[in-house]
């Protein structure tokens, strides 16, 4: 994956989330968004992910630049997968048919076609048990596991999770980081946005860190995190690991 | 005593955390709050010194069967274009073209906040005269309608609002169109959300056609009316008509008992 951001602004409410933050990765895997909190990074993936409207700046995916109009936007959302803090499963439908929905209305895949690949899918991450369950019957880190799943039903170029362990227990904070983990091992493509710096270094190729709405620095972790250069990230990364 | 205290407090109170009545306490209960009421009206009609004439009804009952077949079929009529107005007027409330934003808002409030018996007049002697629109059953249908409809279109507009920002984003992030995400994510869930409301104003709109016996029109209101100017016996003739609309409205009501102890289980 190739991304690149050029002076991208958004601001709510005459508070900037993001001022002139600019970035470019070449030959990308995984990017792993670090910083504390209310410093943009949330504000960047939704960007990324095509449910924000920067004020000003370009963002180009893969040499495309994205077009922020609503009809170009749809079409874009369809080639990404998105994981939310909160899961965000619809509530009325079963866990198998919230992957039924993208595959059989936003991509026109027909019922049975659309059915293979969702229990395909969700017997690979051993959810196949959970199908006909609606999200209020699971488990914090099973709902996250079928909101995982629904993202990545679609086979999208490219898959967003922002704090996808935010919301869960530290045990069920594992079983989603193994399925990110097992994302990454299959190749996929992936932006990450968490607070886990541990798994943030096992599994980033790039880190990025983001402050006052500035991509302030990034890199490799291993290097990021060694000889961090600005003395936000020295004070960020000094905070982490007395948590 | 005490014990006899005990025992009374056991059938007529329920423990403290006890969920329901058991079957015992439901009948025993029951009973007793029916002979009460039965033993209050037969004071009551004591007092009034009523006699009771119901054999002069019988000549009539075609009447209050056409009448009732007119209440059935207009409020059924009006409960669906009742349905599709509320629908389009809380989609017209959410709508970002001003105008009918704006067009929808007033409706609704002018509605909501005029007595129906207005409403009805100002339809049919201005608006279905201005159209030359004769037929009394279209008039009543499409007053009853608009005015439900303003009724409704509150419940469906809360229903729609009450469907988070976050299943709205995510139905985005997967890729669906402002229309799928309408028909698919929000309305399921509006529905589900607000038929217990929704079933409560439809048992109103079979009550308020009554007042549609005001430009003439032969229901089950009217019926009555004739029948006790006829016979001179307002009060058989007005039982005869609760009767009439409790055998509308009754089933209503328990179908919307029932979805709300549904939905209770189901979140």
């Amino acid at each position: 994956m190739k991304l690149e951001l050029n002076k991208v602004c958004r601001s709510f409410d005459s508070r900037h989330a993001l001022l002139d933050a600019s970035a470019s990765f070449e030959k990308l895997q995984s990017l792993v968004l670090i910083g504390p909190s209310g410093g943009g990074k949330s504000t960047l993936l939704r960007i990324i992910a095509g449910l924000e409207t920067p004020d000003s700046g370009s963002v180009i995916v893969n040499e495309k630049r994205i077009a922020f109009d609503e009809a170009s936007l749809v079409l874009h959302r369809r080639d990404i997968g998105v994981v939310f803090q909160s899961f965000n499963l619809f509530p009325h439908l079963t866990a198998l048919e919230n992957l039924l929905l993208p595959l059989t209305v936003a991509h026109g895949h027909s019922k049975t076609h659309a059915r293979d690949l969702a229990l395909h899918i969700l017997s690979r991450f051993s959810l196949e048990g959970h199908a006909n369950q609606k999200p209020t019957s699971l488990s914090g880190g099973q709902k996250q596991r079928i909101a995982i799943a629904r993202a990545l039903v679609t086979q999208p170029k490219l898959i967003l999770l922002d704090e996808p362990t935010s919301a869960l227990d530290p045990e069920m904070t594992n079983e989603v980081l193994e399925m990110v983990d097992e994302l990454r091992n299959q190749g996929r493509e992936l932006i990450l946005v968490t607070h886990e710096m541990a798994f943030a270094s096992r599994a980033a190729d790039q880190v990025a860190f983001i402050a006052d709405g500035r991509i302030l620095e990034s890199g490799p972790p291993g290097e990021l995190f060694s000889t961090p250069r600005t003395p936000q990230l020295q004070t960020f990364l000094s905070k982490e690991i007395r948590r | 005593m005490s014990k006899l205290t005990l025992l009374f407090n056991r059938t007529l109170v329920l423990r403290e955390r006890q969920e329901g009545a058991t079957r015992a306490q439901l009948w025993i209960n029951a009973a007793l709050v029916l002979l009460i009421g039965i033993a209050l009206g037969g004071f009551a009609l004591k007092r009034a010194n009523l006699s009771w004439q119901w054999d002069l009804l019988t000549p009539y009952w075609r009447l209050y069967l056409d009448g009732w077949k007119t209440t059935l079929t207009l409020s059924a009529c009006s409960l669906l274009t009742s349905a599709v107005i509320g629908v389009t007027l809380a989609l017209s409330r959410r709508s970002r073209i001003l105008p009918l934003r704006y067009a929808a808002v007033c409706v609704v409030e002018f509605i909501r906040s005029t007595p129906l018996l207005v409403q009805i007049y100002i339809l049919f002697y201005i608006g279905a005269e201005a159209v030359h629109l004769e037929n009394r059953f279209i008039a009543g249908t499409i007053t009853l309608s608009l005015f439900s409809g303003a009724y409704i279109s509150e419940i469906v507009r809360s229903g729609i609002e009450g469907v988070g920002k976050s299943q709205i984003e995510s139905a985005k992030a997967i890729g669906l169109t402002r229309f799928q995400t309408y028909r698919h994510v929000i309305f399921p869930q509006a529905l589900r959300a607000s038929l217990p409301s929704l079933a409560g104003q439809f048992v109103s709109l079979v009550k308020d056609s009554s007042l549609l016996s005001i430009i003439g029109l032969n229901e089950l209101t009217q019926s009555a009316r004739n029948v006790a100017s006829f016979t001179f016996s307002n009060f058989e003739s007005y039982l005869v008509l609760a009767a009439g609309y409790c055998i509308c409205t009754v089933p209503l009501s328990l179908w919307a008992r029932g979805l709300e102890n549904r939905m209770r289980y189901e979140t």
